[in-house]
């Protein structure tokens, strides 16, 4: 595809110039098409600046809700689809500016500069567009210095977000269970189910503890007995 | 007595900087307001005149330059190698800046669609835009310089083409205004 050789300045720019290829008005069905075109471009993602990879990733996202919409629609929520008008309006916007851009380049190319008369004490006349020598300012001192990273440091506004605490349970795989088990046929032949609910720390556990028993029934290291509905299950080992 | 447009005049073709509405209102003990209206009528004369001078303004500041016209002819006089050359994003963050400004940094990045932090300092280096903090809202805008209104060859940013329906339109006010930002990942400071 032709695009993926070209450098794109933001994902917006991306997104439009996919959508004015296929030429198509900025819509929900334009978005929904070009979704896998800017996917792509993204896995080749060789072409996007580092710094702006997340700014693309919020427009995949978007545009992989968009389509998926498109494909089954009654999972939309209100909420979503006024995040796709949002879009929708922030790349016309956009576009608009991009054109008046174009219209600055034009202006720019035309080379109407205008001087003014003055030459600056150094006799030279001050340039744009190149990089201009350093030019401390005269009267700045390391008192000012402080006093101006005082002044930003107002700007900062401590904005500690607190992090919500929360225990990271232990999980017990089915694996675990299976070696604790057979750890325990080796020791008895016989043991009833509800030792192990016993020795089980939650819910979670139980179910994996179940779910340890029956894989080792069907891998025939031991069967299980139970005399009727809800009454004690009995584990025996087997030879 | 001299009218009020010549004084200012004279201090316009004296001056070697920018002036200021207020500093100019201060020297001739008027009101600001009176001080737009006279250079407003200036400038005004200077084009309908043909005139080798403009008078341009922007941000409240006002200069004396000479007329876009004749930039071919001044810039071989000053042999000004001046391109006016600059990169896609660049160019269109600065016009974002001039249709919009003053502007934050979190609405130009909401108009783009990316963070622009590295363009804005690239254009304020290059004495393009100027930064303005507003210590009230804790917040900075920017501008684009006097400089940038030069060299564009205009006398104020509404005689840029569009400027006043790109400068006042709803829907870009709606979505700047939105509740919830965009999830742009903001520089760190």
């Amino acid at each position: 595809m032709e695009f993926r050789s070209e450098k794109f300045g933001g994902p917006l720019e991306l997104l439009l110039s996919l959508i004015e290829k296929e030429e198509m008005d900025i819509t929900e069905i334009a978005l929904a098409k070009i979704a896998d075109e800017y996917i792509a471009y993204l896995k080749n993602s060789a072409h996007i600046d580092p710094e702006q990879v997340a700014d693309f990733l919020v427009i995949a996202a978007k545009l992989l809700y968009i389509k998926s919409k498109a494909l089954l629609p009654y999972l939309s929520t209100p909420e979503e689809d006024e995040e796709i008008e949002e879009l929708e309006q922030q790349l016309r916007m956009y576009k608009e500016f991009q054109e008046a851009s174009k219209g600055l380049e034009k202006m720019l190319s035309k080379k109407k500069f205008s001087f003014v008369r003055d030459l600056g004490k150094s006799g030279k006349r001050r340039q744009l567009f190149v990089w201009q020598k350093f030019s401390p300012p005269k009267n700045l001192n390391k008192e000012m210095l402080r006093e101006h990273f005082d002044y930003i440091l107002g700007f900062l506004t401590a904005e500690e977000i607190e992090l919500k605490e929360e225990v990271i349970e232990h999980k017990i795989s089915i694996d675990e269970k299976i070696i604790l088990i057979q750890k325990k046929l080796m020791d008895k032949i016989t043991f009833s189910f509800s030792q192990i609910i016993r020795e089980s720390g939650n819910k979670t556990e139980i179910i994996v503890s179940f779910l340890a028993v029956l894989e080792l029934a069907k891998q025939r290291e031991l069967v299980f007995e139970q005399d009727g509905l809800f009454s004690e299950i009995f584990i025996n080992k087997l030879n | 007595m001299a009218t009020l447009k010549s004084q200012l005049e004279s201090l316009m073709f004296v001056a070697n900087k920018p002036l200021t509405v207020k500093e100019l209102a201060d020297l001739l003990k008027i009101k600001t307001a009176e001080v737009d209206s006279a250079m407003d009528e200036l400038s005004l004369d200077y084009t309908n005149a043909g005139s080798g001078l403009q008078v341009i303004k922007n941000n409240g500041k006002y200069q004396m330059v000479s007329s876009a016209e004749n930039a071919a002819v001044v810039q071989e006089f000053i042999k000004d190698e001046t391109s006016g050359e600059l990169s896609r994003p660049s160019l269109e963050a600065l016009t974002v800046i001039a249709y919009r400004g003053p502007i934050t940094k979190i609405d130009l990045d909401r108009i783009r669609g990316v963070n622009c932090s590295l363009i804005i300092r690239n254009l304020l280096i290059r004495g393009l835009i100027e930064e303005k903090a507003d210590k009230e809202k804790k917040e900075s805008f920017y501008n684009v310089t006097m400089d940038f209104i030069r060299y564009l060859g205009i006398n104020r940013l509404e005689d840029l083409p569009d400027y006043e329906r790109l400068h006042k339109d709803d829907t870009i006010d709606k979505i700047l205004n939105r509740e919830e930002p965009m999830e742009i990942v903001s520089d760190s400071i």
